[in-house]
């Protein structure tokens, strides 16, 4: 464990972060359209394309459908995979890097235009809707909570879900992290790290097998960063396919660290 | 009644509302769309209000719930308010 650092914010002295938990990992599920391979040093490359779809949604009526905006038809999709029909109830963590911005901007559009707003997109448009929806279909009455943290999206979305676990103890976190490249004007601004992709994980308290978990955080002033893929396609192909016991993702102003734990 | 904008009005119908499963044939003129029938709901009606005052340029500010909920009740109530008032507009 890391000794405290001591470092000046706008000459207000302040203690690094540090915190460190234990979970279990009782399943996961990542949908991406393109292939990933994790290369001899480890970077990663993605044979993107324009031609793809997200796959089809099951266990939801098909009119009850037609509501979901891309983003939430993609949460829903990894979530409803990482869960079983038997149990759908778990408290939930929404992380997105865009969220639902490609739907903010094109409201915001509409009103600079002087333009009735689509109240459907106005729906959509807010942060939590993917899970919401989750909520209505499933009859999941847990708590819900949605956060971004640009790079730092899978990082913060698994602390947000570790302290969830303790807030609501007894019960397991439902943690997707999910994400569409920006569109139109918002475009210019995708870096080579985005690309569509949804994974989910539900985390427990409980012991479980042999999938326990620790899961570091601490903050950084100067963290360096190598953009290829999003966090959560690392996570899932380097530590969760791979037989690597160590997972660190460290941006400009964070590291998290994941660790396989033997029993 | 003009046959041709029913037409229209049922595909804008599944085109705004995203009705995927839904083709112009299976939507009759006289039936209900909202509750039973097509089965709309208060989204949809909103939804459709904003669509129609973006295509047709026609406001339903002022109108009353009952006048609303008349308009609405069939292809054959919006094609009759919509054609009545583009022709009062023209």
């Amino acid at each position: 464990m890391s000794d405290p650092v001591f470092c000046s914010f706008n000459n207000i002295p302040r203690v690094f972060c540090f915190l460190m938990v234990t979970f279990s990992i009782k399943s996961y599920f990542f949908w991406t359209p393109f292939s990933v391979v994790e290369t001899e040093n480890n970077s990663f490359v993605c044979d993107k394309s324009d031609d793809w779809k997200i796959p089809a949604l099951e266990y939801i009526e098909k009119r009850n459908q037609r509501r979901l905006n891309k983003l939430s038809r993609l949460v829903l999709y990894s979530a409803i995979k990482c869960t079983t029909p038997e149990k759908r109830n778990y408290v939930t963590v929404l992380s997105s890097r865009n969220g639902e911005i490609n739907n903010a901007l094109r409201i915001l559009q509409d009103i600079s235009n002087d333009e009735l707003v689509s109240p459907q997109m106005f729906v959509n448009s807010v942060y939590n809707m993917p899970f919401a929806y989750y909520s209505i279909f499933f009859g999941n009455n847990l708590p819900s909570s949605a956060i971004a943290s640009s790079e730092s999206s899978l990082g913060y979305g698994f602390l947000e879900a570790v302290l969830n676990l303790k807030r609501f103890p007894g019960y397991d976190v439902l943690l997707t992290c999910a994400d569409f490249p920006l569109e139109n004007e918002l475009g210019v601004l995708n870096d080579k790290s985005c690309l569509p992709y949804s994974f989910s994980v539900i985390i427990s308290n409980d012991n479980y097998g042999d999938n326990r978990i620790s899961f570091d955080y601490e903050m950084l002033k100067d963290g360096n960063r190598r953009n290829d893929v999003p966090d959560a396609v690392k996570f899932y192909y380097s530590f969760l396919k791979q037989d690597k016991e160590i997972f660190i993702s460290e941006t400009s102003d964070s590291r998290f660290t994941w660790k396989k734990q033997s029993l | 009644m003009n046959e041709e904008l029913k037409k229209e009005l049922k595909e804008f119908l599944i085109k705004e509302l995203s009705l995927e499963d839904v083709t112009v044939d299976d939507i009759k003129n006289d039936e209900r769309l909202f509750n039973e029938g097509l089965g709309l709901d208060s989204i949809d009606a909103l939804e459709l209000g904003v669509a129609i005052q973006k295509k047709y340029g026609i406001k339903l500010k002022g109108k009353s719930d009952k006048e609303i909920k008349s308009y609405f009740s069939s292809i054959d109530s919006l094609a009759e308010f919509i054609s009545r008032n583009l022709e009062s507009n023209s």
